[in-house]
């Protein structure tokens, strides 16, 4: 696909010109989910998914799924049209008290699965193939908590294929587990799994275990995501891909946009925001 | 009305059509209060709050004030001085907050809806048709509260026809914890995978909340976002995520705001092509 030609090309566009079709999406979330407030501990980050708001709560994945935006929970967004594609150009996202909510990730969920037990010890498996972030590079995987596991706190690998297409790839071993509240085991919690030295990206997860039970069951999941932007929160933080860092951001179509919350205290904050998108 | 190239953006930015101004003062907000706050009933205006569904236009009191009102599709290409007062005394207190502004187009909005009533409520619905932004495309839902409503936690199911035409599609919200007091503004979720709002036929509540209070129904079309903070700043469209929305001819702007303050000033300055 050509590139945006230049500034005019691109201000053509945005006013939809040229079939730019420009659509800015509204985004509002507020940590309730199912009329209860989510409970935040200070230094995680924690999934929107389930959070109410715009776009609407999506529901506890189950058996491995690739997650699109028909999806309850995802942005609601128009594929782009006419054998173009979709940029993201400009976006602000903003929490309602910056202090308590420092910094925003939105990402395209490219897939997920729950129903994990924190009680496992066994290979646990993920599988499912990617239709989206084939590239593979730039991909992550985060372990989510739909409801917390066990107080004793143990440590969690994923075995992966990474952006290159070899297998068995493992990541860091990280904390799962533990008491509630901290850095393996909160309801919602996001936590990152830092990849082998060296890889770029996933491809794939074959399964994720755990080195011993952490006492209860609970119900967890993994999502393979791939970050769109990292968003502070206060003062005047639009983000103007065009020039800035990142550079434009393919959406790609069905495109399950989300976004997680990086808690700077334990008081819940809503988020709130516009990503702005043309075609081209 | 699609820009040729950026010598037509910067003409639009250095000549705009109209330039106007917005301001109201509102009970302070609480701070990290999750629905957004809408300042439209607030003073110096306090103006009525509105019964029957009603289309509202540039015309209206409410709206913001300057040199000519836009009679044709404009853009968004400046703000100037967009500012809250946050409570607080410490500046660097106040720079923590957010202080978030999103300008709207407020196409209708109703009153009249109870705080008590768990049956399906239609008083003052169906909404008045859409005169901007008929397809109803980008169009949201929201329930604003005129009078406080009681402090019972409560799901308020929200019934409208989408932007394809399909009736019968809904929306949660929930009003929990917090009271929903007079101001704040609930933005209604889309059902997955719809794109917007022609109407809104009816609210039921889950649960009493305990106060009849006041509130009602308004759709309204997200056009641009504004980062703001006590200092007020001069924001091109550069800064200013959603300046390439059409404002529509007649369009009836408000500010909403998430985050703690008591007063919006600001001054938004539309140019058609």
């Amino acid at each position: 696909m050509a590139a945006i030609l230049n500034l005019s090309d691109l201000v053509n566009r945005m006013t939809g010109g040229n079939s730019g079709t420009p659509e800015n999406l509204f985004v509002h979330k507020i940590p309730y989910i199912a009329g209860t407030i989510d409970t935040w501990a200070t230094g995680f980050l924690y999934s929107c998914w389930k959070y109410d708001g715009i776009p609407g709560p999506g529901a506890t994945p189950t058996t491995v799924a690739v997650p699109t935006k028909a999806l309850a929970g995802a942005l609601p967004l128009t594929n782009a049209g006419g054998g173009r594609e979709k940029w993201l150009v400009q976006a602000c996202l903003n929490a309602s008290v910056a202090a308590d909510c420092p910094m925003i990730l939105a990402y395209d969920r490219l897939l997920h699965i729950g129903g994990l037990d924190g009680t496992s010890t066994s290979a646990q498996t993920v599988g499912g193939t990617l239709t989206r972030g084939t590239g593979y590079v730039g991909n992550m995987i985060f372990v989510e908590i739909y409801t917390a596991v066990g107080t004793t706190a143990r440590t969690i690998t994923a075995s992966y294929t990474n952006q290159a297409n070899t297998a068995g790839r493992t990541t860091a071993s990280t904390v799962f587990g533990g008491t509630a509240g901290t850095v393996g085991n909160d309801a919602n919690l996001m936590i990152p799994l830092p990849l082998q030295a060296g890889d770029t990206g996933v491809k794939s997860v074959e399964s994720v275990t755990i080195n011993l039970s952490t006492g209860t069951a609970g119900n967890f999941g993994v999502t393979i995501a791939r970050p769109i932007f990292w968003a502070t929160s206060g003062g005047m933080n639009t983000r103007d891909f065009t020039t800035g860092p990142g550079g434009m951001f393919l959406i790609e179509a069905d495109a399950c946009i989300s976004f997680a919350q990086f808690a700077g205290s334990v008081t819940e904050a809503s988020l709130v925001g516009m990503l702005c998108t043309v075609e081209n | 009305m699609a820009l040729a190239d950026f010598n037509a953006l910067r003409a639009l930015i250095l000549h705009p059509h109209s330039i106007l101004h917005y301001y109201r003062t509102v009970t302070t907000n609480v701070a990290g209060e999750f629905p957004l706050t809408s300042s439209w009933f607030a003073s110096p205006l306090n103006l009525a709050p509105p019964t029957t569904s009603v289309a509202l236009d540039g015309a209206n009191a409410g709206a913001p004030r300057g040199s000519a009102y836009p009679t044709n599709n404009s853009f968004i290409t400046k703000v100037n001085g967009i500012r809250t007062v946050p409570t607080g005394s410490a500046e660097a207190t106040n720079n923590a907050k957010s202080q978030t502004g999103l300008i709207i187009d407020r196409l209708n909005h109703s009153g009249g809806l109870s705080g008590n009533i768990i049956t399906s409520q239609t008083t003052n619905l169906p909404t008045a048709t859409l005169t901007r932004y008929t397809s109803g495309v980008g169009v949201y839902a929201a329930l604003h509260i005129i009078t406080s409503v009681g402090a019972t936690d409560s799901v308020a199911t929200v019934t409208y026809t989408n932007s394809a035409g399909t009736a019968g599609r809904t929306g949660t919200i929930v009003w929990a914890a917090n009271t929903p007091g007079a101001r704040t503004f609930y933005p209604v979720p889309l059902q997955a995978d719809d794109l917007g709002v022609k109407s809104v036929e009816s609210v039921v509540l889950s649960v009493a909340t305990g106060a009849v209070g006041n509130f009602g129904v308004v759709l309204f079309k997200p056009l641009a976002f504004i980062p703001m903070d006590i200092q007020g700043r001069v924001l091109d469209c550069t800064q200013i995520p959603g300046w390439n929305s059409t404002v529509e001819a007649g369009a009836c702007l408000e500010i909403l705001y998430a985050g703690t303050g008591n007063e919006i000033a600001c001054t938004i300055e539309l140019a058609s092509v």
